[in-house]
């Protein structure tokens, strides 16, 4: 079961921002270690989350198991205020149709299924229909190379927007993954291999069009 | 490796990919000599991100057509009965005689098998049909 909910979960879902906040300090802090990001509440929260931030949430039970945020490119993003020298000069689309696809996370114990990645399979599919749900041209995505592939053969059209560098010590490559007609398919056929797939909206979403669509796969 | 030699690829730089269902590959660059920056390093690893990428979407392409090949297609009786009078060396016109049905129709129904047999051209379905034993 996916979720994507947006707004201002702060007020307007205190119990459900307060569990995202944990299970991103849980997952990128205590599980990955990112140092930097290490809060004394155990909450991991930084300055880009707020209003505009759309969360897609992969459940197990009532408990978190995936997640990702997308934000928006319209207002200060990673790729554009914590670390611009990524792109070594180039410039990033940006606009009101391109979100940034951050914090992308799927528990250990869910990847080593022996379902074999059919979870995350379908939690990336989820990300593609929440794409399209916002009627989104493309996903900006920071990323190690390895996972580039996996995007190309999820049929995201995938733009190297500058050669990989290291970036605290990781090899990270940003990229320009617009959404094609056969992401949608390859997202249709993770969430069939991944029984109980489906995406249910909470919250108005930002630019409304398409909330029709989306209503759709839910 | 000593074939690569004999054709002037003297050095190398490889690329191993781990993928996610399991499998593993490799992309290899090759010349006679290589002295890459870090930044054509980089590049190299990109292009061969792509590449493998690339290689796979045409290996599953490949796999479906085959799937696809030992399939009867789903022709219809009638499409059928046109592939075997066409193998028999018949004329649309033939046909047409032979069935008691329009010469149209019996044009339709070939250009219908052709479709379903992914064929270019008559002669091409009637031998795609005979390979996957249609018609004998």
């Amino acid at each position: 079961m996916f979720s994507i909910i947006s707004g201002d979960i702060e007020r307007e879902y205190p119990a459900e921002f307060d569990r995202i906040y944990s299970f991103r300090h849980a997952y990128f802090v205590e599980e990955l270690g990112w140092e930097a990001c290490r809060r004394s509440d155990n909450r991991e929260r930084d300055q880009f989350d707020g209003p505009g931030s759309i969360h897609v949430i992969g459940r197990d039970g009532g408990a978190i198991v995936s997640y990702a945020r997308l934000l928006p490119t319209t207002r200060p993003h990673l790729l554009s205020h914590l670390y611009p020298e990524l792109l070594q000069g180039a410039t990033a689309p940006t606009g009101h149709r391109i979100y940034e696809w951050t914090r992308q996370s799927v528990l250990p114990q869910k990847r080593e299924l022996s379902t074999a990645n059919a979870f995350s399979n379908a939690f990336m599919g989820a990300v593609a229909h929440v794409a399209e749900a916002l009627d989104l041209e493309g996903l900006l995505v920071q990323t190690h190379p390895a996972l580039v592939g996996r995007l190309i053969e999820t049929g995201w059209d995938v733009e190297t927007l500058a050669l990989p560098t290291l970036y605290a010590g990781a090899l990270i490559v940003p990229v320009y993954a617009r959404i094609t007609a056969r992401t949608l398919e390859a997202a249709d056929s993770a969430f069939a291999a991944w029984p109980g797939s489906r995406l249910r909206i909470q919250g108005a979403l930002p630019n409304g069009a398409r909330a029709e669509r989306a209503r759709l796969v839910s | 490796m000593e074939e690569a030699r004999v054709f002037g690829l003297r050095q190398g730089f490889c690329v191993p990919f781990h993928q996610h269902d399991g499998s593993e590959a490799c992309i290899s660059f090759g010349g006679a000599r290589l002295e890459l920056s870090p930044d054509e390093r980089a590049a190299l690893h990109m292009i061969a991100i792509y590449a493998a990428s690339t290689a796979k979407a045409i290996t599953q392409c490949q796999v479906q057509v085959e799937a696809g090949a030992r399939t009867q297609g789903h022709l219809t009786a009638r499409e059928v009965e046109c592939l075997k009078w066409s193998a028999a060396g018949k004329t649309a016109w033939d046909i047409s005689v032979i069935l008691s049905i329009s010469r149209r129709t019996v044009e339709h129904h070939l250009t219908s098998a052709c479709t379903k047999l992914q064929a270019v051209g008559r002669t091409h379905c009637v031998a795609e049909a005979i390979r996957r034993k249609i018609i004998s």
